[in-house]
């Protein structure tokens, strides 16, 4: 039910950002497809064997970002489709998530070149899974 | 260097704190050295506070004095507001307890201290201990002194959560647990945490366990609660920083480059410097890495038990145990 | 009440175990009978008694088990955290396993008791109960194992809970023990035993060994609550509690009790309730001895009284005697103590002008005869067929001034003057005469100076009255059945008979060589009146009595007489007196006042009789029927009531 969904406590990033980020790479690259039943916080805390409180934020950030939706009395779901965002907010999130990545590089002492590159296999990568996925 | 916690966090906790403790000193004889030493904290409700300290920090006088086990000499201890020295036996009813010593009388079995407990607490859910015991797999029916240490924890901890506690303390549960019984103690516990949203208070030596349980984080050392914090907050700002110095003669010598930071543990190594910063923040990493003379510079996350080793100074309490 | 019915419970669930090993005990004396023949005579009691000594075994072996593991055992384990942790109140995790521990302590040994009893006739189970006292008995084993059970736990608290208090326990214990037993000591020997004298209840010497016992059980058993309740699961503040709890109330009860005695110590001579009978009036001066029971439970008491102020000095003696001037005063105290092997007593003098008691460190043995000097300077001491003479002029330190073997079995004793001792014959049973040794039958006297004695008179054998000798030497005055003679001091030589056809009679000298008789005559009362040792007697009628006690001068030439129509001294006879004032000029009974006898009638048969000169203090004290001591003024006939409690 959790697959792919793993989170490393010692990792500099808070558990719940971990959970929020692995769900987003998860349907961005349709290994977790619309409308596809999450596990409940219960069963995702106790298999990563995490604090609920942090499954929950994790959960919500998500439901907040539009990803996820909660159906009251089933559980939550993936939305159906991406949210879609206005043309302001969306370069704002793809600022924001750049900055992140450039700190991350800078972090840990990547060149501009190598931090670019990663990008561009990442986005391969995914492009590459979706299609897979949808094939 | 010592933690310090912010007082809007502390004076916010206060009033929905579970567990509030206000310089409590315990000492044992005349002229020794306090086991405790004016500690002041507070459990904020829904919350896992992990108190962690080597074996004799005073782990244990601390529980005692919080479920008015032992009365301090001095502070006081609140649970729910009131003072539990002089309203204990109205606040068990609300709390879960796992001691670190099983101290069920070993002649009954699980199943017979279920029924005591019903008599005595509020609400009391017998089928749900029966339940939890066949989940973990300890027989109901065999007295408790005959039963494993592993078998003893979960048998206390299936009484501890029968009673539907606002509040659980458990003092070093898993220590002498094997892996399997620990896992399923963990597996225990975070549904109850799902189900209920239980304020935890928990003492360990397991800092891997903690981990991924705790919300906040104190560690006693020398009888001084040295760490009170919300668990994110404090691994967000420690960071481990590798680089190698070129300004001076000697490339393996630091100078003024850490200025900005604080440096908790400074090593000198044969490639460059490796040094535990406790106020890290991306800003100032950049002007740091962007100094004369630093070169290659990195900053990596610390799990819980290196910036345990980093503070507290000496090896991890797990490998004391 | 839940939470303790269910700690009870759950002590109960776990030891139950002890109920049919009980029941099993129960049963042995069945099989024993079997086997032995179960209608042979005696086998029911065999049963029964055998069914019995197993219940009191049990109930002494579990009070000891139980009473010390329950709860102190469990604090020094450290598994009382387990109650602590649950929603249970202190009382409750007390209460619970005390009772729990009554319970396992009699139910298996009632249990014991049941297959014997079931299988015995009534009247065995009866001869064997009444065997064992009950249902005094029964309650004696009951208390006995409640103290099993406290003290129990209050060994193991302080032995095994390991904390630093077990000093204080270790010297408290002893130190209250010790300050208990004094204060016993004290109450027994200031409140008992004058009591046991006057015949009057000092009953709490029982209560107090019951109120003794119950403050001990109350008092462990608020130590071990305090324990339970402010020690929790600390061991060491455990102990403390206990201890500070136990010693507090022990403590504070001592002090009571010290408090008591010391009350009952300190009565003073305005305390009595009424004087015993017999006053000893000093020669000279407004002191006497007296004693009686005293008033609001402090028991009974003697003391020497000043009957002109309020000075009184309380003494451990029924009998003191006074120096011929009134100065001084000397009695013996026996030694009292739980561990005394020999009787003996102590020594004390007063300096009646300062009504200090000294104890002088001479002892004797509980049946000796004390005398003192004209000037009280010198004491003599008769005791074991041996004199001994001191100067205590510093009453404190005496200074031995001769000891003397002498026959004492049948003689008395006085001072004839500073410096000299003169013993006389005194044998009061008649049927004694066989025994007496030659010596005995002498008068004999010492130079204390020169140590040298002369035997200066004798008397026959078959003739010897009892004698007392005047205070100033000259005469001895002998009664023998209704005879009465005078004889001269030194040499025993008959001078006069002074009665032979009176009944009981008493007499008394008066100043200037003048002597008074009185008795009974038939049904009469009459006083015989001397003008000199050879005056023929004078006899004044004083009408119908059964009994008299003759009084001395009030005033110049009036002598007071009691009559009573009764003879014995109960309650009837004790309100029934009259006093006679009888004028021997006029040869008649001038007044007559109810109610008075007069205070010193019981001195006429043991000490020298003194002299009483005409209106003096000793001779105008009496003793009204309410039994308080009076001052009659004889001019205005007034009373005033010096000692006693005015109802």
């Amino acid at each position: 039910m959790s697959r792919g969904l793993s989170v490393d406590p010692s990792d500099a990033v808070p558990l719940w950002k971990q959970i929020e980020e692995n769900v987003r790479r998860l349907v961005a690259s349709g290994a977790l497809k619309p409308a596809s039943v999450m596990p409940s916080v219960r069963d995702l805390a106790r298999d990563l064997s995490i604090n609920p409180a942090t499954v929950t934020k994790g959960y919500q950030r998500l439901v907040d970002a539009g990803i996820l939706v909660v159906r009251r009395g089933e559980g939550t779901f993936v939305a159906q489709k991406p949210p879609s965002l206005p043309r302001g907010e969306r370069e704002k999130e793809l600022e924001g998530g750049a900055m992140r990545y450039a700190s991350l590089a800078v972090t840990l002492g990547a060149a501009n070149e190598e931090a670019v590159e990663q990008v561009r296999g990442a986005l391969k990568d995914l492009g590459k899974k979706k299609k897979d996925e949808d094939s | 260097m010592s933690a310090n916690p912010s007082p809007a966090k502390t004076a916010a906790g206060a009033s929905t704190a579970v567990v509030s403790v206000g310089s409590l000193v315990v000492r044992y004889g005349r002229d020794a050295k306090p086991t405790l030493e004016e500690i002041s904290f507070s459990v904020p409700k829904g919350s896992v506070y992990a108190l962690l300290g080597r074996n004799g920090a005073g782990k244990s006088s601390l529980v005692r004095c919080l479920l008015g086990q032992q009365k301090p000499t001095a502070g006081r201890c609140f649970l729910f507001g009131e003072d539990v020295w002089k309203r204990r036996a109205r606040l068990m009813a609300k709390v879960g307890v796992v001691p670190e010593d099983p101290d069920a009388p070993p002649s009954m079995t699980a199943r017979q201290l279920s029924a005591f407990c019903a008599r005595i607490y509020p609400t009391w859910d017998a089928p749900a201990v029966e339940a939890r015991l066949a989940r973990f797999g300890v027989p109901a029916g065999t007295p408790y002194g005959n039963l494993s240490k592993g078998q003893r924890a979960l048998v206390a901890l299936a009484l501890a959560l029968a009673s539907s506690p606002e509040l659980l303390v458990l003092d070093d549960p898993t220590l002498g647990l094997d892996v399997v019984a620990r896992r399923a103690f963990f597996e225990e516990l975070v549904g109850e945490l799902a189900d209920r949203g239980t304020t935890v208070l928990l003492t360990s030596h397991d800092l891997t366990g903690v981990e991924s349980m705790a919300t906040h984080v104190g560690m006693l050392k020398g009888g001084r609660l040295i760490l009170d914090e919300d668990l994110e907050a404090l691994k967000s700002r420690f960071r481990r920083l590798r680089y190698a110095n070129e300004a001076t003669e000697n490339p393996t010598r630091y100078g003024q480059e850490l200025s900005d930071f604080d440096a908790v543990k400074v090593k000198v190594r044969g490639w460059g410097v490796e040094a535990v910063v406790s106020n890290y923040g991306d800003e100032t990493f950049a002007k740091f890495a962007a100094l004369e003379g630093v070169v290659d510079a990195e900053a990596s996350a610390l799990s819980l038990e290196e910036i345990f080793v980093a503070i507290a100074g000496e090896a991890s309490p797990g490998r004391n145990a | 009440m839940r939470a303790l019915a269910a700690v009870f419970a759950r002590e109960i669930f776990a030891r139950r175990l002890v109920f049919p090993v009980a029941l099993a005990a129960g049963f042995m004396p069945i099989v024993v009978s079997l086997a032995n023949g179960w209608s042979k005579p005696g086998a029911a009691e065999f049963r029964v008694l055998a069914a019995l000594v197993a219940a009191a075994a049990f109930s002494f072996a579990f009070a000891l088990l139980f009473g010390g593991s329950v709860i102190a055992g469990e604090t020094s384990e450290k598994r009382i955290s387990f109650f602590f942790s649950r929603p249970l109140p202190a009382g409750a995790i007390w209460g619970g396993k005390l009772l729990a521990v009554l319970f396992l302590t009699f139910v298996p040994a009632a249990l014991a008791l049941v297959p014997a009893f079931a299988t015995s006739s009534t009247r065995a189970n009866q001869n064997v109960l009444q065997l064992g006292g009950a249902p005094w008995g029964v309650l004696g084993l009951f208390l006995v194992t409640l103290f099993l059970i406290l003290g129990a736990h209050a060994v193991v608290t302080i032995a095994r809970l390991r904390s630093p208090w077990v000093a204080l326990d270790l010297l408290l214990a002893p130190a209250l023990v010790l300050l208990s037993a004094a204060f016993l000591r004290s109450l027994v020997r200031d409140g008992l035993i004058p009591s046991l004298f006057f015949s009057t209840t000092f009953d709490l010497i029982p209560r107090l060994v019951g109120l003794a016992a119950f403050v001990l059980l109350a008092a462990l058993a608020a130590g071990s609550y305090a324990q339970v309740a402010a020690g929790r699961t600390d061991s060491r503040r455990a102990h403390g509690a206990f201890s500070v709890v136990l010693w507090g109330i022990l403590g504070t009860a001592t002090a009571a009790l010290g408090g008591y005695a010391s009350w009952v110590a300190s009565a003073q001579a305005t305390d009595l309730e009424t004087v015993g009978g017999g006053v000893m009036t000093a020669p000279r001066g407004p002191w006497v001895a007296l004693g009686g029971p005293l008033r609001a439970g402090r028991g009974a008491g003697f003391f020497l009284v000043d009957t002109t102020g309020n000075r009184s000095q309380r003494i451990r003696s029924g009998d003191a005697v006074f120096s011929a001037d009134g100065a001084r005063a000397a009695w013996t105290e026996e030694r009292f103590g739980f561990f005394e092997r020999e009787r003996k007593s102590d020594l004390f003098v007063a300096n009646l002008a300062s009504a200090k008691a000294v104890e002088t460190g001479l002892t004797c043995s509980v049946w000796c005869r004390v005398a003192l000097s004209p000037s009280g300077r010198e004491l003599a001491i008769l005791d074991d067929n041996s004199l001994a003479a001191y100067d205590i002029s510093d009453p404190s330190n005496p200074k031995q001034l001769a000891a003397i073997r002498v026959e004492s079995d049948s003689r008395s004793f006085a001072f004839v003057g500073e410096d000299r001792v003169r013993l006389f014959p005194h044998v009061f049973n008649s049927a004694n005469r066989k025994d007496i040794a030659a010596p005995g039958l002498e008068i004999e006297e010492f130079s204390l100076p020169s140590k040298k004695s002369s035997v200066s008179g004798r008397f026959e054998r078959e003739k010897l009255p009892y004698l007392r000798m005047s205070a100033d030497g000259r005469y001895l005055v002998g009664t023998l059945d209704i005879l009465l003679t005078l004889h001269d001091g030194r040499t025993g030589a008959l001078l006069a008979t002074l009665s032979k056809d009176l009944e009981a009679p008493k007499m008394r000298f008066l100043s200037g060589g003048r002597m008074v008789v009185a008795g009974i005559a038939g049904a009469s009362a009459r006083l015989l009146f001397f003008e000199g040792e050879k005056a023929p007697a004078r006899a004044i009628e004083l009408g119908p009595a059964a009994s008299v006690v003759l009084g001395g001068e009030i005033a110049p030439g009036r002598v007071a007489v009691a009559l009573n129509p009764f003879r014995g001294n109960d309650e009837r006879a004790r309100k029934a007196w009259k006093l006679a004032v009888v004028d021997m000029s006029a040869e008649m009974v001038i007044s007559s006042l109810e109610g008075l006898v007069p205070a010193d009638r019981f001195s006429w048969w043991s000490a020298p009789l003194p002299p009483a000169e005409a209106g003096s203090a000793a001779s105008t004290l009496f003793l009204d029927a309410n039994g308080r001591l009076v001052r009659l003024d004889p001019a205005t006939g007034a009373q005033t009531v010096l000692l006693g409690r005015s109802k």
